[in-house]
């Protein structure tokens, strides 16, 4: 057996052994062994605890020995038949619970056994698959009756049915009188008789399946009993609110039917009703709101109603479980329909509360892309939107900005500037990359404009040169070429491209202000001196020595 | 008697442990000395002073695990389950499941028994064979046996001995329902007692289903209430099963037709759903917070909430399954009219079923029953080609195996069969 295995089990069987003799004890330090049992199960789902008289054994391993005194719970248990216990994909926490209630007040004796028998029959043990052996109790019953079979076969069937009709059938003209007075008992047989003989009351294959799926319907079913339970207090006295929420949330999480939604919309309207907020206090430990929209059809439109009248009747956490899995449902199914679904889901939904249940500032990349792309989906404002982005981490509005219609681009350029100024260098590159793209003199604007504004940030260069060629296609150079050329706090790349081009392709008149001479040039890097000297012997400016003479009486006014 | 005497005096089924104790130590040393050794027939004496507290005559089971006198079981705790089981084992290897012991015997009888256990310890399976002890016998119980073994009994008869267990049952609850009603005291479902009939009905119906439903419908006597409430179970079960409707559903709508009919049946006819549905709820809900520790299981809230969708106005829109709790048991009801002391036959409740189809019964209820049934039901009185008259005991898909009026039971051909009502006769 793995190792890892047989280690589960002893610890599973080890706390359930403690869980049943703590219900002997004290009820209410049952919740947290219950809780610590179903999570440990719940590591090994497929684990089964082989009963045997005296042990529990995990893949014919003795995991757990019974305890001479305390361990009798467990001989209990066997001698009613129980042999198998295995943990259900739906169990809860509560499961184990009660099956320790249950089995610490399980005696031998015939009279315990047989209720602990008839609450398993029941379905009492909800979340957890009991494999039972017929009982010894039940295996008596029948002992005296049936004394060899094996010798008899199936002939003695024959024999234990009594002949009835030993002599002549009759009855007496009395009878027959009092009959004929009775129209109800006028009935011919024939009618039956020929109608099955020639199969005019067979059921077709589409009546059966309509019987079938009417009578499994978990979906009335679980509205029926939520009417029961709700309007019958003799029946509501005996509930455990927590089984009946039990129950609506495997209903409500198996059919997504409205109409369960809307039971629970109802629950959540009897605020000062103490069995409606227990049934909705286990609902909301179960996370049912998540569960719901994680695995529900939200094709239906009156799904969707029903989702949004419930999501306005929520607690905050339960609308932030409720927001986070329509992310998560966004993340998950890539679909375009699921998408669409969810859109549709969202226009339920009061925006403004969604929106603030979402924590649009925390989300990560992806789930902030999905989140604007489903409010995008909806028609959200553009004005809004705007709020939208200055929430959003940077990474995600850099590349939604690439997605974004005109409108939606022009009421976001604040938020858009903030991003060309504060971002990560790979965002606002991918972004400048895009607004070239749109060879849209406005973006240049706001491009060349956050550049110049954070002209000491290191830009690469082939981003620079993108952004100054597209200020001078633009003829913007004389705003944004020029001042940083002689801008020291402006980054190299910038102020040397900007002159290349500006020497390329500029005004002289622009050169000329451009290269004009200032002593902070011999500050400046040597090529980068050597290049402005360069563009002012072009326009046919006086050597150096000139300048230098201008430097020297500069010199000499500044000493005086 | 001195005080100490009283207090050490025990009742001779508590003793019991002591007896299991005894014989397993003697079983041991006969295995460990043999049945001559002093400490054997030391060990023998014991065993006879623990049988001479016991009183017999009594008689003592071993059966899948529980220890038994004379079908009670006998409390142990784990060590002294582990030492019946040591015993248990060589008894099962020999044969047998069941000591009786007729009368106190001596320490010789007790060696023997156990000289012939010990063989079957080891493995033998004659240890016992040609053995005859005086006051001391043993039998076999079948079905007793562990594992596998224990499914072997005939289904067919398992079928029929739980189905009569039902009824029995049934007459008993309904006996003690009359009982209380006349009483004045408080009128409730038992629940227990109903989960026992459940139970049952489930596991015969598992076994052989036309074997219950065969035991019911031919079994001597009247169709009392308890009969009818029994049979209106079935049938709903039959039904249920037949559609593959799940198990939970099914026990749920076949438990609130045999509750129904319990309430509301007499002696002949009795009320109608309708007529009782205003009490029903209350009838099944009086014991329910007394006796549940964990609160009421999905089973009885399921049943109590069909109970409280019929006292609607409009119960089957909820769940259509009502529709068949209600036709049933209407013909059940009928099954044994008022004023008059014929039983009708499954034939002649089909033949109201489908004369009042549409009328008082959803047609494709009628037709899931006819379904269950076929054109030739158990029980149904019919007539043979020359006249002779019988009633169907088996129908199969060309062959009838029909109980004739003089006793013998004859297979026909299903064409050379028509149906007889019982009040044509």
């Amino acid at each position: 057996m793995h190792g890892g295995v047989g280690d589960m089990g002893k610890a599973i069987a080890s706390l359930l052994d403690k869980l049943v003799r703590n219900s002997r004890n004290q009820r209410e330090r049952l919740d947290l062994a219950s809780q610590r049992l179903h999570a440990l199960w719940g590591q090994t789902p497929t684990l089964e605890l082989a009963i045997g008289p005296d042990h529990v054994m995990v893949d014919d391993e003795v995991v757990f020995e019974a305890h001479k005194e305390l361990g009798d719970w467990i001989l209990a248990a066997f001698m009613a038949g129980v042999r198998s216990i295995r943990m259900d994909a739906r169990a809860c926490a509560d499961d184990f619970m009660l099956l320790a209630v249950e089995l610490g007040a399980l005696e031998i004796n015939a009279t315990s056994m047989l209720r602990f028998r008839d609450w398993l029959w029941s379905d009492g043990s909800e979340g957890l698959s009991i494999k039972l052996q017929r009982s010894f109790v039940e295996v008596l019953e029948a002992m005296d009756i049936v004394v060899d079979p094996r010798a008899t076969g199936s002939s003695r069937a024959k024999e234990l049915i009594p002949a009835r009709f030993g002599g002549q059938f009759a009855i007496s003209g009395d009878e027959l009188e009092r009959v004929a007075e009775r129209p109800e008992l006028q009935t011919s047989i024939d009618l039956f008789s020929q109608g099955a003989q020639y199969r005019g009351f067979e059921m077709a294959p589409k009546e059966r399946a309509m019987l079938r799926a009417s009578c499994m319907d978990a979906e009335r079913w679980a509205l029926a009993e939520l009417e029961a339970s709700l309007t019958n207090v003799e029946l509501r006295q005996s509930l455990q609110p927590e089984r009946l929420a039990r129950r609506l949330l495997d209903y409500l999480v198996e059919t997504g039917a409205p109409s369960l939604i809307a039971q629970v919309c109802a629950l959540y309207r009897m605020e000062d009703d103490p069995f409606a907020t227990a049934v909705l206090a286990y609902l909301e430990r179960a996370y049912f709101a998540q569960r719901l929209i994680l695995d529900i059809s939200l094709e239906d439109e009156v799904v969707l109603s029903r989702l949004g009248e419930l999501f306005s009747l929520l607690s905050v956490a339960q609308q932030e479980s409720f927001a986070s899995a329509m992310l998560e449902r966004l993340l998950t199914r890539s679909e375009q329909e699921n998408t669409q679904q969810l859109a549709r889901l969202l226009k339920k939904l009061d925006l403004a509360t969604y929106r603030a249940r979402v924590h649009e500032s925390l989300l990560s990349t992806n789930a902030a892309m999905a989140h604007a792309d489903l409010l995008l989906r909806i028609g959200i404002a553009p004005k809004e939107f705007a709020s939208v982005l200055e929430a959003l981490e940077d990474v995600a509005v850099g590349r939604l900005f690439e997605l974004l219609p005109d409108a939606y681009m022009i009421e976001g350029e604040q938020r858009l500037l903030r991003l060309l100024q504060d971002a990560p260098r790979v965002v606002i590159e991918d972004l400048a990359a895009y607004l070239l793209s749109r060879e849209q003199v406005g973006y240049v604007h706001l491009l060349a404009g956050a550049m110049l504004k954070e002209r000491d940030r290191q830009w690469s260069r082939k981003t620079v040169r993108q952004v100054c060629e597209a200020i001078m296609l633009h003829q913007l150079e004389e705003k944004y070429l020029v001042p940083p050329i002689r801008d020291r706090k402006a980054s190299l790349p910038y102020r040397e491209i900007a002159l290349e081009l500006l020497l390329e392709r500029g005004s002289e008149e622009l050169i000329e202000r451009a290269t004009k001479w200032r002593l902070s040039e011999y500050f400046d890097h040597p090529d980068f001196r050597e290049r402005i000297k360069t563009g002012r012997e072009r326009l046919g400016s006086r050597p150096d020595h000139k300048t230098l003479k201008d430097r020297l009486a500069v010199g000499e006014e500044r000493e005086a | 008697m001195t005080e100490p005497q009283l207090q050490e005096t025990k009742e001779p089924r508590e003793v019991m442990p002591e007896v299991v104790l005894s014989l397993f130590v003697l079983l041991k040393t006969v295995m460990s000395h043999n049945a001559g050794h002093p400490f054997a027939r030391q060990m023998a004496g014991k065993v006879v002073e623990a049988v001479a507290q016991s009183e017999p005559e009594w008689s003592l089971q071993f059966i899948r695990g529980g220890v038994f006198r004379d079908r009670e079981l006998v409390q142990m705790g784990a060590g002294g389950f582990r030492r019946a089981q040591t015993i248990a084992l060589a008894l099962s290897r020999l044969g047998f499941h069941e000591i009786t012991v007729a009368k106190e015997v001596d320490e010789d009888a007790w060696l023997r028994l156990c000289a012939g256990l010990v063989k079957g310890a080891l493995g033998a399976s004659d240890g016992l064979d040609g053995v005859e002890i005086d006051g001391l016998s043993w039998r076999a119980i079948p079905d007793a046996s562990w594992g596998d073994e224990a499914e072997e009994m005939d289904p067919e008869v398992y079928a029929i001995v739980q189905t009569t267990l039902c009824r029995m049952d049934c007459e008993r609850i309904h006996e003690s329902l009359q009982k209380s009603a006349q009483a004045g005291e408080g009128w409730y479902w038992p629940w227990s007692a109903g989960l026992v009939v459940m139970r049952r009905l489930e596991r015969g119906l598992d076994a052989d289903t036309p074997a219950c439903a065969r035991t019911v419908e031919l079994s001597p006597g009247e169709w009392t209430p308890a009969r009818r409430a029994l049979s209106v179970a079935i049938e709903i079960m039959r039904v249920l099963i037949k559609l593959k409707v799940g198990i939970r559903e099914a026990r749920v709508a076949a438990h609130l037709g045999l509750i129904l009919s319990m309430m509301t049946y007499e002696e002949r006819a009795g009320r109608t759903m309708l007529e009782a549905s205003g009490g029903l709820l209350s009838f099944l809900t009086g014991q329910f917070s007394a006796s549940e520790r964990t609160g009421l299981p999905p089973h009885h809230v399921r049943v109590s909430t069909l109970a409280h969708l019929i006292a609607q106005p409009d119960p089957s829109k909820w769940l259509p399954v009502i529709h068949l709790v209600s036709l049933v048991h209407e013909l059940e009801r009928e099954r044994a009219p008022e004023g008059v002391s014929i039983d009708l036959t499954r034939a002649d409740l089909l033949g109201i079923a489908t004369r009042d189809m549409g009328v008082r019964f959803a047609p494709v209820w009628v037709k899931a029953l006819i379904d269950v049934h076929g054109a030739l039901p158990v029980g149904a009185r019919v007539r043979l080609g020359g006249g002779e008259q019988g009633v169907i005991l088996d129908a199969r898909a060309k062959e009838v195996d029909v109980l004739l009026g003089s006793g013998v039971m004859k297979t026909v051909g299903s064409q050379q069969l028509q149906l007889v009502s019982a009040l044509e006769l």
